[in-house]
């Protein structure tokens, strides 16, 4: 399991504003507040708590889910209570520049 | 017992990016080959190069791993030599419809009983986001230095006009109406082609989530009778289908454009000249008896009396 | 007498074909030995084409020479062309109608040879007419023209059969065999029998061409006598048979178990696929004795790629080409030698780059095959010198891809192609068939590229358990890996095989070497070169010249010891290769291999074959000091 070089923010982690940055998975964003969150906060006004349902929701409509920690694909509900304490953002958002840093293959 | 989904996962690591909707298509089949209960031995996925040409590794079935555009040709191989084999074919939209189109166009017209999911991105993933030959003209994913300036192939268009017999669009975010897609591709006798929808996160910003989900509806949700029953619904069917394939801005059809069920499969084709084939196909045959070849001296002048002169 | 040879030619679609097949089982059914080669334009309908054919009544022949005794013409292009290729007192057979033919009235003749023709004409002081021409000939060279009124014969036999003479005169190419036939004094019977093989049920053609042969063919003895009658064959055999190169790889693939071939169309090499799609179904006594599925793909790509799915499966697979559609499957052939997959290429040369020369030989694409395709692979690139060695190296072909899993290259040129020859069939009861370490039955974790072999056991798609397999650097199960140690082992593991390769396949079977012992002059050469290189070596021996030649074989893996040890037993410029290309190619791979240089070269590229009596003048000029020539002839 990686390392997270931040100590884990439990309850963002936990709420559903919770995404991580598709080119650097090591960047928490809070998608409510348009920030980076470097530091777990504590009663934070937009938490919303992470919706279980919501992930088995969209984990049956697209088929899969992704462990930002583990850096795996979850394809069914017992991978994914095996994740249940990691980071499984709802969706990924497109980075613009993202693809200037790619590199190319094959 | 039916082997679960998680059964079909290989040990490898998926490096697709986080999000990739080709983790939907990998699941979509995962959960289909589960459902057919394939078995791992007889299953051959088979693809080219790019993004989309990994998926044979993350699949526990056999897995052939190709060249650039040519996945078509070696399942074309592997499929005649053994048709007991299931033979599915995962492609990217450069492989297939741009350096492969030729084999793509050959397959409708032979009609081999092969699956082909189209993972179309719209961009060359593993080459950095190059357009791709589905990317429609005048359009600027922001991995490209200026606008396209060609026109897209399409690929519901050309896969009725080459003659597939089984056609479908599904999308890889809607997991299981593409299992069902491709659960039916499999079981079609002949060239089921499916293009999926796939959404590149890193370098498509335009055909994203957000903008399929607005949309992308599903045909079966209406009266739409895709089957061919009887030869003589061809025509209408195929011409109705192809005026489907036209709608493509607004709104985006999926499910199943055109399936024919009348048509004769390249290998019963052959089955009516070589009486043996289906029982006896080329991967089956015993050559040799005891490191010898089967046709001896006599056979040989049988078989090739023609060839053969008795002098004076 | 006993060796004789014959030029027939005439426009290309206008029943050379038939005729030629007609004599040439003729002859065999009395037992001479024939070769013959076709020469032909990149054309379907009306250029020039001609058979050159070598017949003897002592043996098989093994080469093509000039002068030649006898041409027999269809048209007007065909004396042109041939008249100087006859030898002193040779015969002509012409047709009378086109005396006042001059080269002005032949559009299908190339300017060049239109340019030197008249040139010469000036010179011998004629009008350029046939007439005083064949004038000319008679009076300088001796020639006996027989001319014959072809219009005269059909118009005869149209009235006796009742057949239109519009319909009647498709048969006008059966008054060359009627002629030749009559001069080579052939049996009448045999003649029949020929007709019989070649139509079949189709009693009319026989009985039609059977009518205008024999007219002309009383006609010709009554006239002019048995001119070039042929001694009685020596030799003894019981059966010939007759077949082209391309027939004869058919026919051994089919018997080395092939059972997947796929083709794109492409000259010299799609006469093969056809006739074994013309076997797919094989039976024997209405008995299944298997079958073959080809396919004609929509590319040289799709064909190579397809060949090594179905050789995946564990079925024999092949792929048949030429120059332009083997520069397609290079990417292929890379996959194949990535994966360890056996599949057999066979290569037909022809005239080269680009569309080159499409129906005229050569043997240019030697250093290609060897180096073909990025990266390094293991690849066994075998090349046949005639037809029987061909039949043989064919089925040999799928024994070594199979053994060494690795692709095979089975070289071989235009002129064997389409040259068609009598041969003693082949004797199968010392055939192997060697699958190599293929396994039927897999228990427990399967690795396709297990390591711990050089050669690793080889299950195929199908069997009882699963494999990958990938272009991209991959670990023991066939799945991705970049790992330099890993990287390092496999690539090894790879490059090995032709080690052992090299090890095991004993060097007596990769080159051969004809001669007695006391030579002191070798010839070398490779593929088609053969036959004619043995036949000048002896004829250099009855003028005192100790000449002995080397056929190299395989030129991966190359046989270094043998052919160091033999060229070592000889003067450095008294070393000549033998070759159709420009740069002496096989010099570059003994050089390569073996660290020699070949100095002396007689090379060939005008497309045509190298002849006898050509090959016999330039290494007689090599000894005298040349250390190139470059040979020219052949129309
Ligand atoms: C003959 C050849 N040309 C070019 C390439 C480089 N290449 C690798 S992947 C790729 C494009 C992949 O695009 P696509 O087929 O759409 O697959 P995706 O990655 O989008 O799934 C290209 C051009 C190659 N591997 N082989
Ligand atoms: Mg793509
Ligand atoms: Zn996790």
């Amino acid at each position: 399991m990686r390392n997270l070089d931040l100590e884990k923010p439990i309850n963002c982690c936990e709420c559903s504003h919770y995404s991580i940055h598709p080119s650097y998975p090591y960047l928490v964003i809070c998608l409510m507040k348009d920030q980076l969150i470097s530091q777990p906060r504590e009663g934070c006004e937009d938490y919303v708590e992470k919706n279980w349902k919501k992930l088995v929701e969209v984990l049956s409509e697209k088929g899969f889910l992704y462990c930002v920690e583990c850096n795996k694909p979850i394809y069914t509900i017992e991978e994914l209570t095996k994740h249940k304490k990691e980071f499984i953002p709802i969706e990924f958002f497109h980075d613009d520049v993202a693809s200037e840093e790619a590199l190319a293959a094959d | 017992m039916v082997r679960k989904p998680v059964e079909y996962q290989s040990d490898v690591w998926v490096d697709w990016c986080p999000g990739c909707g080709d983790f939907g298509i990998l699941a979509s089949m995962y959960r289909a080959f589960s459902e057919l209960d394939l078995s791992p031995e007889k299953t051959v996925v088979v693809s080219g190069i790019g993004c989309s040409g990994k998926t044979p590794h993350f699949i526990k079935t056999n897995g052939v791993h190709t060249l650039h555009g040519r996945a078509i040709p070696f399942a074309m191989g592997i499929k005649l030599a053994n048709p007991e084999l299931t033979v599915i074919i995962n492609g990217g939209d450069g492989d297939l419809l741009g350096i492969g189109i030729g084999h793509f166009i050959a397959l409708g017209r032979r009609n081999i009983d092969l699956t082909i999911i189209l993972h179309n991105n719209t961009v060359y993933g593993l080459t950095k986001g190059q357009a791709s030959p589905t990317l429609k003209r005048g359009l600027k994913p922001k991995s490209l230095p200026k606008p396209n300036i060609q026109d897209a192939v399409n690929p519901i268009a050309l896969a009725l006009s080459s003659g597939y017999t089984f056609i479908a669009r599904g999308y890889s975010m809607m997991v299981d109406h593409l299992k069902e897609l491709i659960k039916k591709a499999i079981q079609h006798k002949g060239a089921a082609f499916i293009e999926v929808l796939q959404p590149c996160i890193t370098y498509d910003n335009i055909h994203t989530v957000e903008y399929y989900k607005k949309r992308v509806y599903k045909m079966e949700d209406s009266d739409w009778n895709p089957i061919v029953e009887k030869i003589d619904e061809r025509e209408d069917k195929m011409l109705k289908a192809l005026a489907k394939s036209m709608e493509y801005d607004e709104k985006i059809p999926i499910g199943v454009f055109y399936q024919d069920k009348c048509a004769v499969s390249f290998e019963e084709r052959i089955h009516e000249r070589i009486p043996t084939y289906l029982e006896n196909p080329p991967a089956k045959q015993k050559i040799e008896q005891d490191g010898r070849p089967i046709i001896d001296n006599i056979t040989f002048k049988k078989i090739f009396n023609q060839y053969i002169v008795e002098v004076e | 007498m006993y060796e004789l040879s014959i030029i027939i030619g005439g426009p290309q679609g206008s029943g050379l074909e038939t005729s030629a097949s007609i004599l040439t089982y003729s002859l065999a059914r009395s037992g001479y030995g024939v070769l013959s080669d076709r020469e032909y334009f990149s054309n379907i309908k009306g250029r020039h084409s001609y058979v050159h054919l070598t017949i003897s009544s002592e043996k098989i022949p093994t080469f093509l020479t000039y002068p030649v005794q006898l041409v027999a013409g269809l048209d007007h292009e065909t004396i042109f062309t041939h008249f100087e290729s006859l030898e002193d007192g040779g015969v002509l057979v012409y047709d009378l109608y086109i005396e006042e033919k001059t080269l002005d009235t032949t559009p299908s003749m190339e300017e060049d040879l239109k340019k030197r023709l008249n040139l010469k004409f000036k010179k011998f002081g004629i009008d350029g007419s046939v007439k005083s021409l064949i004038k000319y000939i008679s009076d300088v060279k001796k020639i006996k023209p027989i001319g014959i009124n072809y219009s005269d014969v059909i118009n005869e036999v149209s009235k006796k059969i009742a057949l239109p003479a519009s319909q009647a005169a498709r048969y006008t190419s059966s008054i060359v065999i009627g002629a030749v036939a009559g001069l080579l004094n052939i049996n009448k019977s045999n003649i029949e029998y020929s007709l019989i093989r070649r139509f079949g049920d189709r009693r009319e053609l026989i009985q039609h061409n059977k009518i205008i042969i024999d007219l002309v063919y009383d006609k010709v003895v009554e006239e002019h006598g048995p001119l070039m009658k042929l001694e009685r064959s020596k030799l003894d055999h019981r059966e010939l048979m007759i077949a082209s190169g391309n027939d004869v790889i058919a026919m051994a693939k089919i018997v080395g178990g092939l059972r997947y071939q796929s083709y794109y169309p492409i000259t010299p090499a799609a006469d093969e696929s056809f006739m074994i799609e013309s076997y797919e179904k094989l039976e024997v006594d209405g008995k299944d004795a298997g079958s073959v599925v080809v396919i004609q793909t929509e590319d040289e790509i799709a064909a190579i790629a397809s060949t090594i799915g179905a050789a995946l499966t564990g079925a024999r697979a092949s792929t048949s080409t030429s120059g332009p559609g083997f520069s397609l499957m290079v990417e292929g052939l890379g996959w194949a030698g990535m994966n360890e997959v056996p599949i057999v290429i066979t290569y037909y040369q022809r005239g080269g780059p680009s569309t080159g020369l499409p129906t005229r030989g050569s043997q240019s694409d030697l250093l290609f095959t060897l180096y073909a395709s990025h990266g390094e692979f293991p690849r066994i690139v075998l090349a046949s010198g005639d037809h029987t060695e061909a039949f043989y190296d064919a089925i040999e072909a799928f024994n070594l891809a199979e053994r060494y899993q690795t692709p095979v290259i089975h070289l071989l040129d235009k002129f064997l192609a389409n040259s068609i020859k009598t041969l003693v069939p082949p004797d199968l009861s010392s055939i192997v068939i060697d699958r190599g370490d293929l396994l039927s039955n897999v228990s427990g974790e399967y690795r396709r590229f297990d390591i711990s072999k050089t050669i690793s056991p080889r299950a195929v798609l199908g069997a009882n358990t699963i494999m990958w397999y990938t272009g991209d650097e991959h670990d023991e199960f066939g799945h991705i890996d970049e790992d330099p140690e890993n990287r390092e082992q496999m690539y090894r593991k790879r490059m090995e095989k032709l080690r052992i390769a090299d090890e095991e396949i004993p060097e007596e079977k990769r080159m051969y070497y004809y001669g007695v012992g006391d030579e002191d002059v070798l010839l070398v050469g490779w593929g088609f070169v053969k036959g004619v290189a043995i036949e000048t070596v002896n004829t250099l021996y009855t003028k005192g010249i100790r000449a002995g030649y080397l056929h190299i074989k395989m030129f991966s893996p190359f046989p270094s010891k043998s052919v160091k040890n033999l060229l070592n037993r000889f003067e450095e410029k008294k070393i000549i290769a033998v070759e159709h290309n420009y740069l002496a190619q096989s010099s570059i791979a003994v050089r390569s291999s073996v660290g020699v240089e070949i100095k002396k070269s007689i090379v060939k590229y005008t497309g045509r074959p190298i002849y006898k009596n050509e090959l016999v003048e330039a290494v007689l000029r090599v000894l005298e000091g040349e250390d190139r020539v470059v040979l020219r002839y052949g129309p």
